[in-house]
């Protein structure tokens, strides 16, 4: 971003095609009907795709949300996918720090979603909610899963985006889809809400790791119990 | 120089010359001590004392003789000059009418009069007297042996009380002035005898009886005051064997101090209480010294236990201390490692810290790395892509356009210039092999120093090790029963010292801290204000002052006192005495046959007679300084009793007759000489019942 504002447009928009790709819902014929042509899944609301993409610019918060779900559902999958980042220096190589907005993480996307939009590999539709609020929705063309998978194929830098997208899916399919589930777990991150707005969300790295170091030894007791 | 001659200071300049004396002090200040006790110095006023009997009345029942039992009334006329109460007969009753006299008189019966089988006859007793001018009769009715009521009658003329029947108490002119119940008979003739003859009291500092002798050999005392009963004895005289010159006792120069009572001394009686205030005061201080010396030994003797323990916790302390394993250089050992530690742990988190930044820019470099990477390989990927529609209104971009894109290189969506900008692979791939080997250099330095940081966490740990170690051993010697014992021996050692220090008040075997608080706190014991010596030395001045004036008036006169004593006593036939030195102690200094002689070693009869020589001598020396300072009345029992030369009883009895002829004196005695109807004229002899040996 500092070096190359132009790269850094083309970095944010394939890690968002790549969100997309991971994240977007699978369209079924009534919905087909509605689409854009050639629209193969979506992903709605602009609030969602931003929440979602926090988790991936963020990978210890991310981490600290599986940690999360480890104490809910004390499953070792949990436990291992957050030591793979926490045992890691990825919550410090890999992270693109957001600032938090009225409503939570937030950037400005127009620019990285035109990459996408002008080549069709994303289509933009704009409607209401039932409620009457605006409502974007983000349609993944064929020709967009088709260059996703093949950048995750043949590109081992972009392929982590996506490795980590399935991940945040995940999560996002225990929370909730709507906006409002994601913004309310977010904001159960205590740095994440005493962040002052237009500032940058700090990272809690230390912290997550420290709650793995004390959920292993948990787990260790309970298992040699 | 008479006395009369002799100045006497004035009131107010009296209080200053003894001021004077008393440093720091002014006339007022003494005045006002003085006071305090009781003590006036007034400039003394002549006195003229005079005391005659004008009628003797007794009434009674004999018991217990051998034929005489039964009722008696004697009624005795009496007046100035010498009388005598005179049988051939001994225990005739001559003792026991002079003895009746004395009691009315005194309040009390002279016991040197006294008959004791006689003593319980008397009903009833008057006297018909003067004191000093003034007519009074005196009634004393024993209804109860020895505890009479008393009656006081004055009138006009003496003869008005005269006129009186034996027991009426209204007359012309007559009243009474005073009664008193029941044994009040002292205290009233007492009260009244002083206030007629203008006599103050004489204040003695005598021992307590029984009390003993401190180790200064000081015996607790008590003011003993002798008033008109012990001036009597310069009144009543008989053939006793008292040792003493004048008066019951030679306490407090007793003898000496009536002597100049009698001879108008200015200032005896004043001295005699400041003599005793001073006493007082001296005995005060010696009880409250005495006291704080017993409260110390109380104190020691209390805080005994309290050393004897301490001694004992010491020596259980140097015990404990021998046994005790030596743990200085365990000390040493634990300071050594716990200097160890701190460097340890400074050098390790000076390491972790470098080792950190190190880290932070590792991490800063792989992160560049990794976007430069991913931003290279997003350009890749999308930068080639034909747009196809606009991603405002999502228009489908024509062929037409993206082919003006490639002639004119202007953009197929907004029409405007392309940049000039070719992706150059060379310098691309050169910039990321910049970063790769920005990132190696990093990461170089960060491996270096993990080896570093964990050599000094290494260092850390052994240090933690070592010190927990030295901890663990100097712990071991600490819990060790010696050891314990010998912190146990040493706190018990602290808390005796304590409590010693805080039972005595001294702060000597406590730490300097502690000491000063302990001493800066004051003791209740110890609170009370340093004594003011001003009342001390004002009294030791006003005993100087007073005391040098009753010495220099005394000296005056003892000479011509004792010229006159030699005189008299010779006239009484006191054989031999060749010199008589009264001195301001009370010695009597008589000289037998040119010898010094005690007067205890002269015979019971000539110290009689030496007694009637003092008094008609001070009666006469006063006389011959104008002065009637002694009342003038004596009462002689047998004063030749036990003399064996007719010739001798001869001349002590007409010196006394002559005696009773001076002016304002009257000498009444007893006597069984056959020569007294020679010397005394008839109307002057009282010989009780006509034809019988008997006085009544």
């Amino acid at each position: 971003m500092d070096e190359d504002s132009e790269g850094d447009r083309f970095s944010d928009a394939v890690r968002l095609l790549l969100l997309i790709a991971a994240v977007g819902e699978p369209l079924d014929e009534v919905a087909l009907r509605h689409a854009p042509e050639g629209a193969v899944a979506v992903v709605r609301s602009e609030g969602r795709l931003q929440k979602l993409d926090f988790w991936l610019r963020n990978p210890d918060y991310l981490a600290d949300e599986l940690l999360n779900d480890y104490e809910r559902v004390p499953e070792a999958i949990s436990l291992e996918l957050a030591g793979e980042i926490l045992d890691s220096d990825e919550p410090e190589i890999a992270c693109f720090p957001m600032l938090r907005y009225l409503f939570g993480a937030f950037e400005y996307i127009d620019r990285a979603m035109s990459v996408l939009v002008a080549p069709r590999l994303v289509r933009l539709t704009h409607g209401r909610t039932p409620a009457g609020k605006p409502l974007v929705s983000y349609y993944l063309t064929a020709k967009g899963r088709a260059v996703a998978d093949q950048a995750t194929a043949n590109c081992p830098e972009l392929a982590w985006f996506t490795r980590r997208a399935v991940l945040v899916r995940s999560l996002a399919e225990s929370t909730g889809h709507t906006v409002h589930a994601l913004r309310r777990r977010q904001y159960l991150q205590r740095d994440y809400a005493e962040t002052p707005l237009n500032e940058l969300i700090p990272s809690i790295a230390e912290r997550a790791r420290e709650r793995l170091a004390r959920l292993r030894a948990t787990a260790a007791t309970g298992s040699a119990a | 120089m008479t006395l009369m001659t002799i100045p006497t200071p004035d009131e107010d300049s009296l209080y200053r010359r003894i001021a004077d004396k008393a440093p720091g002090t002014d006339a007022d200040t003494v005045r006002e001590i003085l006071a305090g006790h009781g003590i006036t110095l007034n400039t003394p006023l002549p006195s003229r004392r005079e005391l005659v009997v004008h009628r003797l009345y007794c009434e009674g029942t004999k018991t217990g003789t051998d034929d005489n039992d039964g009722t008696f009334a004697v009624d005795i006329p009496l007046g100035p000059g010498a009388w005598a109460l005179t049988s051939t007969h001994n225990s005739a009753g001559k003792s026991s009418l002079l003895w009746a006299l004395s009691y009315v008189l005194r309040g009390d019966g002279f016991g040197a009069f006294q008959r004791k089988d006689t003593i319980d006859w008397f009903t009833y007793i008057r006297a018909d007297i003067e004191v000093s001018g003034v007519p009074a009769s005196i009634r004393l009715t024993f209804d109860t042996p020895g505890k009479p009521t008393t009656r006081l009658l004055t009138a006009q003329t003496v003869e008005q009380l005269q006129a009186l029947d034996p027991h009426a108490v209204d007359g012309d002119g007559v009243r009474t002035a005073a009664t008193a119940p029941p044994g009040g008979a002292k205290d009233l003739i007492d009260r009244f005898m002083l206030e007629r003859l203008g006599l103050r009291p004489i204040s003695v500092w005598s021992a307590e009886k029984n009390a003993p002798k401190d180790a200064d050999g000081h015996r607790d005392s008590a003011e003993q005051v002798h008033g008109w009963a012990s001036y009597f004895y310069a009144v009543a005289m008989n053939n006793g064997n008292s040792n003493i010159l004048l008066g019951p006792t030679t306490t407090g120069q007793l003898p000496v101090r009536l002597m100049q009572l009698f001879l108008d001394v200015p200032y005896t009686s004043e001295l005699t209480y400041l003599t005793t205030a001073r006493k007082q005061v001296d005995q005060n201080d010696r009880r409250t010294q005495r006291r704080a010396a017993e409260d110390t030994q109380a104190r020691r003797q209390q805080t005994e236990p309290l050393r004897q323990a301490l001694a004992a916790a010491r020596e259980r302390l140097a015990a404990c201390e021998a046994r005790r394993p030596d743990h200085a250089a365990l000390l040493t050992d634990l300071q050594a490692a716990g200097h160890a530690l701190v460097t340890a742990q400074e050098h390790h988190q000076d390491t972790a810290e470098r080792h950190g930044t190190l880290r932070k820019m590792r991490l800063k470099d792989e992160r560049d790395l990794r976007r430069a990477r991913q931003s290279s390989a997003a350009r890749l990927l999308l930068g080639a892509l034909q747009p196809e529609a606009c991603p405002r209104c999502d228009h489908t971009i024509d062929d037409t356009r993206r082919a003006t894109e490639d002639t004119d290189h202007r953009c197929s969506l907004c029409t405007h210039p392309l940049a000039e900008v070719e992706v150059d692979p060379e310098a691309e791939a050169a910039r990321l092999a910049a970063l790769e080997e920005r990132l190696k250099a990093s990461t170089r330095a960060e491996t270096t120093l993990d080896a570093g940081l964990r050599t000094a966490e290494v260092h850390l740990e052994h240090a933690r090790e070592d010190y927990r170690c030295a901890a663990d051993r100097l712990e071991q010697v600490r819990t060790h029963p010696h050891t314990t014992d010998a912190e146990q021996a040493r706190r018990d050692v602290h808390h005796l010292q304590g409590a010693l220090a805080v039972a005595t008040g001294t702060a000597a075997e406590l730490p300097a801290a502690v000491g000063h608080y302990l001493t800066d706190t004051p003791d209740p014991r110890q609170s009370e204000d340093e004594p003011d010596d001003t009342e001390d030395r004002v009294l030791a001045a006003a005993a100087t002052v007073v005391g040098d004036i009753v010495a220099k008036h005394s000296r005056t006169l003892l000479p011509d006192l004792n010229t006159e004593i030699l005189r008299i006593a010779k006239a009484l036939a006191v054989d031999n005495l060749t010199d008589v030195n009264l001195s301001l102690g009370g010695q009597v200094n008589a000289q037998k046959s040119g010898k010094k002689i005690a007067f205890a070693d002269i015979s019971p009869t000539d110290r009689l007679k030496m007694r009637i020589a003092t008094v008609v001598g001070m009666i006469t020396v006063g006389r011959k300084h104008g002065i009637m300072s002694h009342p003038g009345l004596l009462l002689i029992d047998a004063p030749t009793a036990e003399e064996l030369v007719p010739e001798a009883t001869y001349q002590a009895l007409k010196t006394l007759y002559e005696t009773g002829g001076m002016p304002g004196v009257q000498v009444i005695i007893t006597s069984i000489e056959p020569v007294i109807p020679d010397i005394f004229p008839p109307h002057r002899i009282h010989t009780g019942i006509p034809e019988n040996p008997r006085m009544f």
